[in-house]
């Protein structure tokens, strides 16, 4: 390799020349045993067990590294998903819960052995010329969900009209039947709510029972009396405990009916004003309005997520760069110390 | 007149054998001059061929030559050492055979011995670094960290030193 000694003049200054040969030959003799395993270690390419530590050392530093990471596609996730499920029941995103404690716990899971009760308001728009058939719709949703229709009353006319139903489905289908009604013809509200009715189904079967009890005593204390005026007297309590028995039986039914069946109001809206109804989704596809819709808010989430990732994730890494640098200095200032006192 | 015509031919990117086998001798002296104790040198340079070695993919030729990547790591493992060890470690290596040449060049050398010990480390690193290493000033202050024109006064400053020490 050969040797620089760019704007020396060695030619044309001898002395130079010397004192340059003399400091060349000040230079202390290497140990031959540390060259010849220097050069031996060379030749192996350094090989040493304690190489292997170093990349796990590093991958640890990844790891690190990936925590952010990590934590922003959760974030991302939990965006999207709370952005992206705007119904209950997986009704279409348009539709609104009220939002209410009632309606919050409405899609709560309840566990078998509790009965809860539950109730829907659905509000649909459609045009009038679809009215009718959107009305049938609801009737014919109903039915096949294993429900029937209560009452129903349908305002028909050429500038718009409306419907209206009481519905009673079997809780269990409730969610899946109001899917089926919104795709029937736009959603503008659904509210839900639930109410468990536990306690009133355990308090009515324990009347019911002492109801049935007392009626129970009564006929063995008839079936033992001989007195006429004992008898007439027993049969008109008795006449009340059948009464009360029947009664009870009829509340803890009307109870548990409740429980078994739900009830979801319907309101069918016609609206003159094509543009502010969109077409009804009998086939649940989405309408090019409504894909558009849908991929600004996926857009708008995902810009969130990014927005939240760079607010978290710049301090971090101005902190991380100015430590960085930091350390690079007071590392370099050591080592020029070192060199200073050397 | 193309470009082709006045640019610089692309710096030579040797093996890391036969870079090795360039360098050792100088970069120990080098070494050497900064730690003053040529047995730590030895280890000192071994250190600095390892992290070389192992960090041999990320050497780029555009960035500089390939002597002053190794002589900054070097200078950096010298330094690191010394921080370490945390003393002045005297010049430990046999004594050079001065009756080698002529009793005047022998006597000269004393003197440029004792002229290259009373030079500021700093200058002493430049000397080492320029007559042991062969370095350029541009690779001189690339190992450095500072400019080629801070490099080349600083080592007219300090060959200037050893001139007047020696005189």
């Amino acid at each position: 390799m050969s040797r620089s000694t760019d704007d020396l003049d060695l030619a044309g200054d001898p002395t130079l020349a010397a004192l340059v040969a003399d400091v060349r030959a000040t230079r202390p003799p290497r140990d031959p045993a540390a060259s010849r395993a220097l050069d031996a270690r060379v030749a192996s390419g350094f090989a040493r067990p304690s190489a292997a530590a170093r990349p796990r050392r590093r991958r640890g530093l990844a790891w690190l590294a990936a925590v952010p990471a990590c934590l922003a596609v959760l974030a991302a996730v939990a965006i999207v998903v709370s952005s992206g499920s705007g119904g209950e029941g997986g009704v279409a995103g348009s539709a609104s819960s009220s939002g209410s404690a009632a309606g919050s716990s409405a899609g709560a899971v309840a566990p078998s052995s509790r009965l809860v009760a539950r109730d829907a308001t659905l509000e649909l728009r459609t045009s009038p010329r679809e009215l009718q058939a959107d009305a049938d719709a609801v009737v014919a949703t109903t039915e096949r969900a294993g429900g029937y229709v209560a009452s129903s009353r349908v305002d028909a006319g050429a500038a718009g009209g409306s419907a209206t139903f009481v519905l009673q489905v079997p809780t269990d289908r409730l969610a899946r039947t109001l899917t089926q009604l919104g795709r029937v013809a736009r959603v503008s509200r659904l509210d839900q709510g639930s109410e468990d009715v536990t306690a009133q189904a355990s308090a009515g079967a324990a009347r019911l029972t002492d109801a049935r009890e007392e009626r129970d005593a009564l006929l063995r204390a008839l079936a033992d009396a001989t007195d006429r005026g004992r008898v007439a007297a027993l049969r008109a309590r008795l006449e009340d405990a059948r009464a009360l028995v029947a009664r009870r039986t009829r509340q803890l039914g009307e109870v548990r009916a409740r429980a078994r069946t739900a009830r979801v109001d319907v309101s069918l809206t016609a609206v003159a004003s094509g543009a502010a109804v969109a077409p009804a989704r009998g086939d649940g596809r989405l309408t090019p309005a409504e894909a558009l819709a849908t991929a600004g808010r996926v857009l708008g989430a995902a810009g969130a997520v990014a927005l939240l990732a760079a607010l978290l994730l710049a301090p971090l890494a101005l902190v991380g760069a100015g430590g960085a640098l930091g350390l690079r200095r007071l590392r370099r200032r050591a080592r020029e110390g070192a060199l200073r006192a050397a | 007149m193309g470009a082709a015509a006045t640019a610089p031919p692309p710096p030579t990117v040797l093996s890391f054998e036969a870079l090795y086998a360039a360098t050792a001798d100088d970069l120990h002296a080098y070494v050497a001059s900064i730690v003053r104790d040529a047995h730590l040198a030895e280890e000192v340079v071994a250190t600095a061929f390892e992290a070389a070695y192992r960090r041999r993919a990320q050497f780029d030729p555009a960035r500089g030559s390939q002597r002053a990547w190794l002589y900054g790591i070097a200078r950096n493992a010298a330094l690191d050492e010394l921080r370490r060890r945390r003393r002045r470690a005297a010049l430990h290596h046999d004594p050079v055979d001065e009756g080698a040449g002529s009793a005047e060049e022998d006597a000269r050398r004393v003197t440029v011995r004792a002229a290259l010990a009373a030079l500021d480390p700093a200058d002493r690193e430049l000397v080492a670094l320029k007559f042991h290493g062969g370095l350029s000033n541009a690779e001189i202050a690339e190992v450095l960290g500072v400019s080629p024109t801070a490099a080349g006064s600083r080592l007219h400053r300090a060959v200037t030193k050893l001139r007047e020490a020696c005189a």
